[in-house]
């Protein structure tokens, strides 16, 4: 049993949730939501987080805007679609219910 | 005094050293082996490139030349295919088996060790002419390539044409990267792999250098280490 492992399993939902939300709140650019992302330790390397966002955009729960940039070439914002939206609200669900479970036994 | 080569990355214009030119070669061409079961592999390694770039561009400034360490920083921070699988992140729900299981990370290594089987290239290392007979060597599995040789000199002999050495020549490419090496021998690529053949060539080279040294010292005593 290896914990690294373990913990790996529980960033990976929670990643999904989290980065669905980022997006839900304002159109995003990858790079920004990496560095919020890594402030708070919940990526490790920076590659993980694109085959994510492709996933997300090909379920049709993202979509992406290209735009203009002053330093270099046009870039991906990512928006949430409606579907998206829904998807978010049930993980959301899910999370809050884990999350009271959690609470209630480790008192 | 090194070879530099211009590089468009994700539509920034860089320029970059050749050794760490290759470096990236051989981390792309991982990163494609990788994500090759994907639904959109080239746009997640597009959007890859693309933050390489603008890694290189906060950390070097703009018009620096990037050096291997640069590169290498870069890779660190971006991750390789096997980071990717000790994360388990990202992995594709379209995929067959789920991967829920701790024991399935090692179906994850082997998805980027992947084994092409044998490719015909031209051994640079170990040519005479264009390198043609050792590369077939390599690729028919012929320990020694002084049997396609002799093979050929006897087809020449007996009448046919040389020109179907120069034809193969022009038409087998060279195996220029770590990986054409690799692919030629059938040995599988991944990156540990590569770094491994870089290792033992530089091992090859310090154990012939002492064997040399050694040589000078004591003449008497001929050492030869391969």
């Amino acid at each position: 049993m290896n914990v690294e492992n373990t913990k790996a399993q529980m960033r990976k939902g929670f990643l999904e949730m989290i980065t669905l939300l980022m997006i839900s709140n304002e159109e995003s650019y990858p790079s920004d939501m990496i560095k919020r992302l890594k402030e708070k330790e919940l990526i490790v390397v920076e590659g993980t987080m694109y085959p994510l966002l492709n996933r997300l955009k090909n379920d049709k729960l993202l979509g992406y805007n290209w735009k203009e940039s002053t330093s270099g070439p046009p870039r991906k914002y990512y928006y949430i679609t409606d579907k998206g939206k829904l998807f978010l609200e049930e993980l959301q669900k899910t999370w809050n219910n884990l999350k009271n479970v959690v609470e209630s036994i480790s008192k | 005094m090194k070879k530099i080569v211009n590089i468009n990355l994700g539509g920034y214009p860089f320029t970059i050293d050749v050794d760490a030119y290759d470096k990236m070669e051989e981390y792309f061409a991982s990163l494609e082996r990788y994500f090759k079961e994907y639904d959109n592999p080239h746009e997640i390694i597009f959007d890859i490139e693309v933050r390489m770039a603008e890694l290189f561009r906060e950390n070097a400034g703009e018009h620096a030349i990037l050096s291997l360490s640069d590169v290498n920083k870069a890779i660190k921070i971006l991750g390789t295919p096997e980071d990717f699988s000790k994360e388990n992140i990202g992995i594709n729900e379209n995929d067959k088996e789920e991967n829920t299981t701790f024991d399935s990370n090692e179906d994850r290594n082997r998805n980027y060790e992947y084994r092409v089987g044998r490719k015909v290239f031209r051994d640079p290392d170990n040519k005479i002419l264009g390198g043609v007979c050792s590369g077939l060597a390599n690729y028919l599995g012929v320990s020694d390539p002084i049997w396609i040789r002799l093979l050929f000199v006897v087809l020449f002999v007996s009448g046919i044409s040389p020109v179907i050495y120069i034809i193969l020549w022009i038409i087998i490419p060279a195996a220029k990267t770590v990986a054409d090496k690799k692919e030629m021998k059938g040995e599988p690529i991944d990156i540990e792999t590569i770094a491994q053949s870089i290792e033992d060539e530089f091992d090859n080279l310090t154990d012939q250098f002492k064997g040399f040294r050694d040589s000078l010292r004591n003449k008497k005593r001929k050492r030869r280490k391969r």
